[in-house]
Order: C-alpha cells, then sequence, then structure tokens
C-alpha cells in the first residue's frame, strides 16, 4: 500500500468518525434534553397536586 | 404508539446501516481515480439529500402554521429544522475532509460550498433566533418566515454546480448525468434511506419534547394562576 493509499485511508476514516460523532452528540443531547423536560413536567405536575 | 414507532424506525436504520456498511466496505471496488476517500460519497451526499428533505417538511409545516396557526405544525417545524441541520453539519464536515485529499485544502469559497454554508448559518440562526422571542404565537410566526426564507437558499445550492457562469471547485452533478456507475447505486440509495429513518426517529423524539414543552408552560400558567 503506497503512502498516498494510506492517507487516503485515514482521510476516510476520518470522515466517517466526524460523521458519526456529530450524530451520536446530537442524539445524546436530544436524550439530555428529554431526561430535563421530564423532570420539570414531574416537578410542575407536583406543584399543581400540592396547590389543588 | 409514537415510543414503537421511535424504536421500529431506529432498528430498521440501524440494521440498514450495517447492511450499507458491508457494501461500502467489502462489495463495492475501489475508484480507481480516487482510491479509498471516494466512499465518504455515500455519506456526504446522503446527508445533504436527508437534510434537504427535513427543511422541506419544515417549509410545508411553517406555511401551514401560518395558515391554521395550529402549534402542531410549529413544533414539526422546529424539530425538522433542528435534525435537518445536524445532517447539513455532517455534509459540510464530509465535503471538507474529502476536499482535504482530492484538492489538498479544507474549504474552497465557491458558489457550492458557500451557499450550503450560508443554508446551515440560516437554520441554525433559526434555531438560535426561537428562545430568543418568549411569547408563543410571536415566537412561532416569526420562526415559520425564517425557515420558509432560508428554505430559497435550496435552489441555489442545487443550482450552484448547473450553471456555466457560477465559478465552482466542487465536482459537477454526477446523479442524474450517468456519473455514478450502476455498483455504487444501491449503497448510495441505502445511505439515503439510513439517514431518513434514523432522521424521523429524531423527529419524533423531538416532537416529544415539543408536546411536553407545551404542557410545562400551560401547567407554569396554571400553578401563576392559583
Amino acid at each position: 500500500m503506497s503512502p498516498v493509499d494510506i492517507t487516503n485511508l485515514h482521510f476516510l476514516f476520518f470522515g466517517y468518525s466526524a460523521a458519526w460523532l456529530i450524530m451520536i452528540g446530537f442524539v445524546f443531547l436530544l436524550v439530555q434534553r428529554s431526561r430535563r423536560i421530564d423532570r420539570e413536567l414531574t416537578r410542575l405536575k407536583s406543584m399543581v397536586e400540592d396547590k389543588n | 404508539m409514537r415510543e414503537k414507532a421511535i424504536y421500529v424506525l431506529g432498528i430498521l436504520g440501524t440494521a440498514l446501516l450495517v447492511l450499507n456498511f458491508y457494501r461500502i466496505f467489502l462489495v463495492i471496488p475501489i475508484d480507481a481515480l480516487q482510491g479509498a476517500i471516494y466512499r465518504i460519497i455515500f455519506i456526504h451526499v446522503p446527508a445533504a439529500i436527508t437534510a434537504d428533505a427535513f427543511y422541506a417538511v419544515a417549509v410545508i409545516a411553517s406555511i401551514a402554521f401560518l395558515i391554521r396557526k395550529n402549534f402542531a405544525w410549529d413544533s414539526l417545524a422546529v424539530s425538522a429544522v433542528e435534525v435537518g441541520t445536524m445532517f447539513t453539519l455532517v455534509n459540510l464536515a464530509t465535503g471538507s475532509i474529502w476536499g482535504r485529499v482530492e484538492w489538498g485544502i479544507w474549504w474552497a469559497w465557491d458558489a457550492r460550498m458557500t451557499s450550503q454554508l450560508m443554508l446551515f448559518l440560516l437554520y441554525l440562526g433559526y434555531l438560535l433566533l426561537r428562545p430568543a422571542v418568549t411569547e408563543p404565537t410571536q415566537r412561532a410566526t416569526m420562526s415559520a418566515i425564517l425557515a420558509i426564507f432560508a428554505f430559497a437558499d435550496i435552489p441555489i445550492v442545487t443550482m450552484a454546480i448547473r450553471l456555466h457562469n457560477v465559478r465552482t471547485q466542487h465536482p459537477g452533478p454526477v446523479l442524474e448525468t450517468g456519473g455514478l456507475a450502476p455498483v455504487y447505486w444501491p449503497p448510495f440509495l441505502t445511505g439515503i434511506a439510513v439517514f431518513l429513518l434514523l432522521g424521523s426517529a429524531m423527529v419524533l423524539v423531538r416532537l416529544h419534547q415539543e408536546s411536553s414543552r407545551r404542557e410545562i408552560d400551560s401547567l407554569r400558567r396554571e400553578i401563576h394562576a392559583i
């Protein structure tokens, strides 16, 4: 395998890694946000019940 | 029901992804001119097509909101824009890495790349604008107008490599001109299907978050009223 081929493979790896890191990062942010929203919803529901 | 749909879309997308990785890395031959790096096309182009599909959904939802004033349409628009923007970032990142190998530079300020970057920035602006406007109807109306305005950039991106008098470093159109060899079509189309399935699952998660947010807003109003 020539040095050009090896460089090619390195950049192919970087390309696929970048794409999947962006997607996995986005999913991670979605999960974090869902948890935060669910916590807030539960807190507010219990506040309404207490006030009633 | 929604949770089941998210799981089905996610599992189907992941299964197709594994099949596609097998095809991309073990079945199809290496490109004679570009070597292994050409395989980035199976992420780069499907990401752009998927992003444009979600932006189209966002525009339809935005128009529907402006006509009906129903916040469910606004929720769909923001969910689709968020997922579309993520796929645009994937497209820009993979394109830049491909350009570094093929052109020796990370970025060229040509018509295609600049207009695609503008598309990303316009929809990023949409997402940053929303939290700045607190009144829900005003926020949804402004967002809808911006989503429609930003969508006007997509024909510019598409035409940037088709007009003869526009300077571009980007490769010319290959899909409709027969430039893509028949052996590359299955992984290419599967790549689009994978992103559409996974992206739809993400949009459903975002829709659930948006409906929970609306519930939070109404509970807050209720607490203030008590």
